[in-house]
Formats: C-alpha cells, structure tokens, sequence
C-alpha cells in the first residue's frame, strides 16, 4: 500500500496504482484524452500531466505508479498553464466543424476546452487540411482533421481484437489514422472504434448525419442479439431506435459490443412489424389489432377444454424471464404441452458473441424446468404436430426454421405471437402482434447466468400486446380465478411483481428481487450456490466497478411535451 | 372571511349588490376581478381575483437554458422590463460568484433608471386618464414615448428589450447615446412639469386622491409591501440606498418618502423619484467608467462572431454555451433589485445542469396587492379607482 497527496486529500491506494486511478478515488478530475481503462497506457496526449513533489517536470498522471508518500498537485498555475497549452496544440489544426460534426454536444474536446481553457485562438496561419471522409471500412469513415491522434483505434485493433488494422502514418501535424497496406476495418467490433473516438473524427456510417445527440433520448439495456447479453445504452429519437453503445459491465462485456448486435436491434435493418390478423367470414382473412387475434385464440382454448383437444404452446428462449413464466402458468392451466424453441446459433468468438443467440435460454430453461418439467423441444413439436388440434408459437424471431414453419402450417388452429413479419406468421391461422423488443420489460439471464433487466425504453404501438399481458389475458377468458394463481398481470407494470413469484418458485431466482438487478444486473444461482463471476472481459483481476470506466456523459437533452 | 356571493343569494340578502368589477374593465389595467359587495356607494367588501394573467412564467424557466428564459423576464413588470432583466442575470451572477465591469454596472443603472421613468409615467399617466384627465395623460404618455425611441436604440425594441447578459450586455451603448438621452431627458422633465401643473393642484384630482386608499405603516410592513407602497407611509426603505447593488452607492441622490401614506402621497412619490432618476442618469454618464461591458470568460459570455466562425475556440465556447446553457454552479441564490414597484427579487435554484431548477419571482406588486382588500373596505366605490391606479398592479409581475 501506498499513501499519497493529491490536492491536499490523503489516500491510501494498492502500489502500482496510477496516479489517475488515485485522483479519481479523492475525487479529483484529471483531463484525459488517450487514456482509456479497457486499454494500454499510451500517454500521448499530455492532457493528464500533473506536478508531482521532487519530480523535475511535470508528469502523466494516467502512467504514472503511485509511490508511498508522493505529493500530486494537479491544479498549479504551472499545470493550468500546462493545459491550457496542449488544449491549444490539439486545436491548432482543428478544423471550426461543430455545426456539422456528429460528436458535439458529447465530444471530450468541446468539454475540456470549456472546463481546462476557454481561451480565444492565436492562430495566425492556415490550419493543416487533412482527409475529411476517408473511408476505413464497411462501417466507419474517418475524418482526419478532427482527429487528436490519442490512437484509442490503433490500440483497440492491437489489443482488443487483435486484427492490427489501424496505424498511424506520418509525422508531427501530418500524422494520420488510416489502415495498413492491403486492409480495412472490417472486424466484428469496428464500431467499438467510434464510440472510443474522444472526438468527431471517427464516425458510424450507419449514425452519421442523422441526429444530433441532444436530441436523443438515452436509457439503459441490455442487447438481446446473442447469449452474451451485452449491457447497452439505447439511444432513440421519436420512438425509433438510433443507435446502440456498449455500456461497462464488469461481469458482463466490459466496455465493449460487437457490430452485429448493434446491427441485429436496430428497427432499421431488421423485418417489417407484423399486422395482427384472424379469420373473417367466408375464409377471408381480417386484419385485426391484439385484442381481436387473442378473442379468437381464447374461443379455441375454452372449446379445447371442453371437447379435450390438444393444445401446444411453442415459447421462444429469447423471451424474458416473465413472459415465460406467465405463459408456462397459462400452459399449465390449459394442461397445454409445452415446446422450447431455439434460434439457430451463429459463429460464436472467445471475445463477446456467443455461439448461442437465445438472450434468455439460461432463463428459459430454469423456469421450464421448475414449471413445465416436461417441456420439449423443436423436434419434438413436428413430430407431434399432427396430433395437435391447437398451436400457439411466440417468438420474437419468427424468421425461425422450416420444421416450425410445417408444424404451424399442419395445425388447423394456429397462431403466432410475435412483433416481427415472416414465413411463420405468414402461415397461422392468427397472427397477434406483440410489442416490439425494445418495448417489453423484464428480465433475462445470459449464459453465464448473469440476470440483467431490459428497460423498455421505447413505446409500444397501440395495436400490440405485451407477452405476459397476452398470457394474462388468455388466462382470464378461461376463467382462472381461485385455482392456485389467477393470471391476471394486465399492464405494464407488472413485470416486477411477475419476478417476485418467480423468485418465489423458480429455485435458481431464490435470492434476486426486481429492484436489485437495476444497470448491472445480479448472477443466477446454480444449484443453490451463487454464480462465480466470470474473468472480466479486459482481462483485470479488479472486482469492483472501474473508478475510471468512461461514463458517457448524458448531453443536454431537449424536452419534448410529457 | 370574504366571501363571494352569487347574484341569486344577493337578492336574498336584500341591501346589498354585488358586483363584479373585471377582469376585463378598462380600470382593471392587467386583468384583475374584484367581486364588491356594495352597501350603497360604500364598499362593504370585496373579493380581490387575481390570477387572468397567468402564464406560467417559473414553470415556463424550468424547461429552458438560462439564457432561454431572459426574454420571458421582459414580461414580468412590462413598464419596466429592463429592471428585470438586471434582477435576473445579477441573481444567476450572484450564484456563480461573477464581478460584472465597472461599465456594465454603470450601464446596468441606467437602465433600470430608463426603466423607473418609464415605469412612473406609466403609472401617472393611466390615473390620470382613469380619473378623468386626458390631457395630462397624453403629457406624460408623450414624456415616454421620448424615452422609448432611446429604449428601442439600446436594445432594438421597445418592451421586448432582453439587453442584459449573464455576465454583461448584450452590446455596449450605441454611438452618440448620450447626446440623445440627454435631449430626451429635457423634453421628458418639461412635459413632466405639464404634468405637474395639470394635476398636482388640480382641485378634482387632488379631491380624489388626498385621504383615500390610506395605508398605515404597520400595514405595509406586515403585508410585505415595498417601494412606494411602503415608503408613502413615511418609511426610508430603498434598496438602491440600504441594500446597495450595481454601483448605487456611488450615486448621490435621495430616498424620497411621504407623510400619509394615502393615493395622494403615492402620486408625489412617483413625481419627485422621477427627479431623482434625472439626477442618477446625469450622474452615471458624468462618471461613466470606459473598458468593456462584459466579463473576459467565454464560459460566461458568448465569443464574438469573428472568433466563433473562424476559430475553432470561439466555435466550441459558443456551443456549449447555446446548447448546455451557462454552467451555473448548484446552489440557491437571491438577488433583489428596486424596481419600478418595489423589491423585484430573483430566487434561483440550480442543479447545475445549464438551466434552472426552479426560479421564484418575487414580485413587489403581489404583496401589494395582499393589502389592497383593507384599503377599499370601508370606502367609496369610486376610491377603487385612484387606490388600484397608485397601487399600480402590473398582471404581468403578479401573475407569474
């Protein structure tokens, strides 16, 4: 251990603690560019030089180790002075582009300069004219005039990915960003790269131009894209989504999210909603909102009870913790055989992105497990398909497989629940639209068994229907009242109160409640033990949150109306 | 306890009437309703609404940056915006801890004493219509309309003024203003002497105001009354003078103070604060100090425009300021200037996140007009008019 000064505060840290990360422990901020946690030290930007006691000049504070009795001082005039020069370095050639940049209003340059400079240009010559949209690859363009030349990118490619394509050519105010010879930032996580840039200079191809980021409004979730189940913060505009960043989750993803996840949640790249939809008179079909598909769904359940049909219910394992169980209840209430469908699994990496892109199968299965023990499996539902008189599928996904596809096409009484159009809904007989991914609360757990909660952070349309509500629904046209449990979680509110009774039930959920999962989630228990928490993504033995993790700050944000 | 009667239960009372005076009655100037219970001409008593004004002006500043919600100031007290721009950025200043320029200052008192001129006329020039005095009326209305041409050179407009900024002005004195004002001045302080002349001894005006609307000490204090209100009674209360701001402690000029405290009184006041306003403006531009009139932090202050779109600096300093709004620290501050009225104060709380929290106007003409009820209570009906005039309810500052 050892004891330092800074600024007057006396703290003790663990030697080979930097000064930063000390700073940081006191409360004392000090300005960096290129230091960033999920990465090497590079110290190139001097913004972090403070005064140490003994020390001939001053020093980086993001590099240098603490020392047992060592004095910092950040806030001298000699360091105020110290920074007002590099502020005035970084911008001498830096182009007069906020109007038109995409990271004002978020950008670390505009920030510093207000809060370590404010001081007016002394720029008497041309600034140097560098590339404006040098293009790296299928998702990032570069613009090299407001690059500050920190090389967060260069050192992500080296160290995170691993893939080398960035390196920084030329000297002095030429020196570039650009690609080796012969590549483009073309990796999985590219876009990791953008979020990192503290200034404009590297921007999405997909974001560029489209919104300026006070216009945003910004709420924390989780990417429902594969198993990994990255924490993400969801930026959207009119209820459309924008775009999606990583957030820091020492247990989950650490700092960082891969391009297909962010690809895979975005309304824009992904399959028209679907239309709700029921039988009309004389074979016709009628398009119908989600009360009028589930009328007809309940008329087949309460016939099925009388007449004994069989009935089948197919839950997708991308489904929240709660839309499971309130359906597994329904399922058990209308003695329903219960079917677990998976999504087919993607090349998975030693990164992030598991082979597995079920968001909830650890959810899934412990929930079926303590409710529906004798649930099945894809291949279980086409075979017993012919025999089914009824069958309900709900799947987010419904792009699903062809044996799904014939199984729903071979049952005479057949719906689909699901928010997005395809093959499937195409074949029910019923199509109820649910609401869309990003509008549904709950939980789920990744796989490795960590529960994290999706906040819902956009609206869903009038015509849908959230699973549990459509379950709760269901569950009061059949008249289950007394019975063990009345299903009658009717808003969306209710997802909280629905986890209760799964910790109340499910063994795994025993110690978890609602409120105590909020922004970084809680592990699942296994076998009555908690979870181990897995290595951390950046490959630190620290436990506790990052003292110096980047906290995105939240721009200015414009209200519009309630 | 007052209470409001409906027609059908004053035909059960029998001998009294009562009336609803307002809000839209031309002597209700800024929308007010008073509903009378009369016993003859003799007021019995009466039910002060106010609230037609309403627009919500603190709720309004919550939704904006700082600088956002200076225009809506200008509406507060509308004969005198220009006070209330300076009340609300030296709150702002105050929390923030800034030290405007000695020229800012100067210019700052200016204003506000442009402003109280306005305010007076105004105020004089309405009673006396009300009362029946055209002539006088179109006096004083012409005195102000000398002073805002001079307004409009300054600022642009004539009302909608919004000229401080946190931490300055939004520009220095025009070329040649103060040949201008000056020969505004003289024409102001001869029609003033019309004014004078016309109502001062004027047997029907003075019958109507001596003895009426009659306010004791106790009472203004009680009810929170400032300014005239209170220092008709006799009280030496400005806060120019004994909560000095700006630079009005190195003005000379006196708090002037009546004898009764009744319309009458409230009326010479307005006259000889007048004079005194005449004497600050010559004062401030004898000893108006040069240099700028903002303070040199682009934190506080916008860049000039050469500097914002040709360098990168001004650029990033003018939009955080547009889009973040001013970093005004967290933390509470009030701010009190004497307005046309009164003690005009600026209570602001800030999270420190570039916009308001929460603003409270402390509005001099709201405490009037918690006496006003005592004041007609016992009196003629046609005394309401003279009191409500002298009183000089302005919707605007009331109604927030």
């Amino acid at each position: 251990m050892a004891k330092v000064t800074i600024d007057g505060h006396e703290v003790e840290v663990p030697a080979g603690t930097t000064v930063l990360r000390a700073a940081k422990q006191v409360g004392v901020d000090v300005p960096v560019f290129c230091y960033h946690p999920g990465l090497s030290i590079a110290a190139n930007c001097r913004m972090c030089l403070v005064e140490i006691e003994k020390a001939p000049k001053p020093l980086p504070a993001c590099y240098t180790e603490v020392a047992d009795g060592m004095v910092v001082r950040t806030r001298t005039e000699k360091i105020q002075e110290t920074q007002k020069s590099v502020l005035e370095f970084i911008l001498l050639n830096h182009p007069v582009d906020c109007p038109i940049c995409d990271q004002a209003g978020e950008c670390v340059l505009q920030e510093h300069f207000v809060t370590w400079s404010a001081k007016p240009s002394r720029l008497f010559h041309n600034k140097v004219g560098k590339a404006k949209a040098k293009i790296l690859g299928p998702t990032v363009v570069l613009d090299a005039e407001r690059c500050v030349v920190c090389t967060r990118c260069v050192r992500f490619c080296d160290e995170v990915t691993k893939t080398h394509e960035l390196c920084v050519e030329d000297r002095g105010e030429h020196s570039e960003i650009t690609t080796a010879p012969h590549t483009e930032l073309a990796n999985d996580y590219s876009l990791n790269v953008v979020d990192i840039c503290p200034v404009g200079a590297l921007t999405s191809r997909d974001f560029r131009f489209r919104r300026r980021v006070w216009f945003l409004d910004q709420r924390d979730t989780v990417c429902t894209g594969c198993a990994r189940g990255c924490s993400i913060r969801l930026d959207s505009h009119a209820n459309k989504v924008e775009r999606l960043l990583p957030r820091y989750n020492p247990d989950v993803n650490g700092y960082w999210m891969c391009d297909a996840g962010r690809k895979s949640l975005d309304s824009r790249t992904t399959a028209p909603m679907v239309l709700g939809r029921v039988p009309g008179p004389n074979d016709a079909v009628r398009e119908a909102p989600a009360l009028d598909g589930l009328r007809a769904i309940s008329a087949w359940l309460q016939a099925a009870r009388q007449n004994g049909g069989r009935v089948g219910v197919a839950l997708s394992a991308s489904l929240s913790c709660e839309d499971l169980y309130a359906w597994a209840k329904l399922a058990v209430a209308v003695g329903a055989k219960t079917y677990l469908l998976r999504r087919a699994p993607w090349q998975g990496d030693d990164l992030l992105r598991a082979a597995d892109r079920d968001a909830n199968f650890a959810g899934a299965k412990a929930i079926l497990d303590a409710l529906v023990p004798d649930h099945a499996d894809l291949t279980a539902l086409a075979a017993d398909a012919a025999g089914l008189d009824t069958l309900i599928v709900l799947d987010n996904e419904v792009a699903a497989s062809d044996e799904l596809l014939e199984a729903v096409a071979s049952v005479q009484k057949s719906a689909v629940l699901t928010d997005l159009a395809g093959a499937v809904s195409e074949a029910a007989t019923v199509v109820v639209p649910l609401a869309s991914l990003h509008s549904r609360e709950g939980t789920i757990v990744n796989t490795a068994g960590w529960v994290q909660r999706l906040a819902a952070p956009l609206k869903p349309a009038v015509t849908t229907v959230a699973p549990h509500v459509a379950a709760a629904i269901l569950g009061q046209g059949l008249g289950q009242k007394g019975g063990e449990e009345v299903l009658d979680f009717t808003d969306r509110s209710r997802p909280a109160q629905i986890f209760d009774r799964i910790a109340a039930t499910v063994p795994a959920f025993q110690h978890l409640s609602y409120a105590e999962i909020a922004d970084l989630g809680r592990g699942l228990t296994s076998g009555g033990e908690l979870q181990p928490r897995r290595a951390r993504v950046d490959g630190t033995q620290q436990w506790e949150p990052d003292p110096v993790a980047p906290t995105f700050k939240r721009p200015f944000a414009i209200r519009r109306g309630a | 306890m007052t209470q409001t009667f409906s027609h059908e239960e004053a035909k059960r009372v029998g001998d009294r009437m009562i009336i609803n005076m307002g809000p839209s009655h031309p002597a209700m100037h800024g929308t007010v309703k008073m509903v009378l219970t009369l016993d003859g001409e003799m007021v019995d008593d009466v039910d002060i609404h106010i609230g037609y004004l309403h627009r919500g002006f603190e709720k309004m500043a919550e939704m904006g940056t700082w600088q956002q919600v200076l225009p809506y100031c200008d509406r507060l007290n509308y004969c005198s915006p220009m006070i209330n721009n300076v009340g609300y950025v030296g709150a702002m200043e105050k929390l923030w801890g800034i030290e405007v320029t000695p020229r800012c200052k100067y210019i700052r008192m200016l204003i506000s004493e442009i402003s109280r001129l306005t305010d007076h006329l105004t105020s004089i020039a309405a009673g006396a219509l009300e009362l029946g005095g055209f002539t006088p009326f179109l006096y004083a209305v012409e005195a102000r309309e000398m002073l805002y041409p001079l307004v409009e050179e300054l600022t642009g407009a004539r009302l909608t003024t919004s000229y401080t900024r946190i931490g300055g002005l939004a520009k220095d004195l025009p070329e040649d203003y103060e040949r201008h004002l000056m020969a505004a001045l003289d024409k102001v302080q001869s029609l003033v002497v019309m004014v004078d002349k016309l109502l001062t001894k004027n047997r029907i005006f003075y019958d109507r105001m001596i003895g009426t609307g009659t306010i004791t000490k106790e009472d203004a204090i009680s009810t929170g009354c400032t300014g005239i209100m209170l220092r008709c009674t006799g009280v030496d209360w400005d806060l120019r003078k004994h909560q000095p701001y700006l630079a009005y402690d190195e003005m000379d000029f006196d708090v002037i103070v009546g004898v009764r405290g009744d319309n009458y009184d409230r009326y010479l006041c307005r006259l000889e604060e007048m004079e005194q306003s005449y004497k600050i403006i010559r004062q401030i531009f004898a000893q108006l100090p040069g240099g700028p009139v903002n303070v040199d932090d682009w934190r506080v202050v916008l860049p000039p425009k050469h500097a914002v779109y040709n360098s990168i600096e001004g650029m990033i300093a003018h939009f955080k300021l547009v889009t973040e709004g001013h970093q005004v620290p967290a933390g509470e501050a009030y701010y009190a200037t004497e307005g046309g009225n009164g003690e005009l104060g600026f209570y602001i709380v800030s999270r420190g996140n570039g916009r308001p929290y929460r603003i409270h106007v402390r509005a001099p003409c709201f405490y009037a007009m918690g006496s006003l009820r005592k004041l007609l209570v016992g009196h003629l009906l046609s005394d309401i008019i003279p009191t409500f005039d002298t009183l000089n309810m302005i919707g605007g500052e009331v109604d927030r």
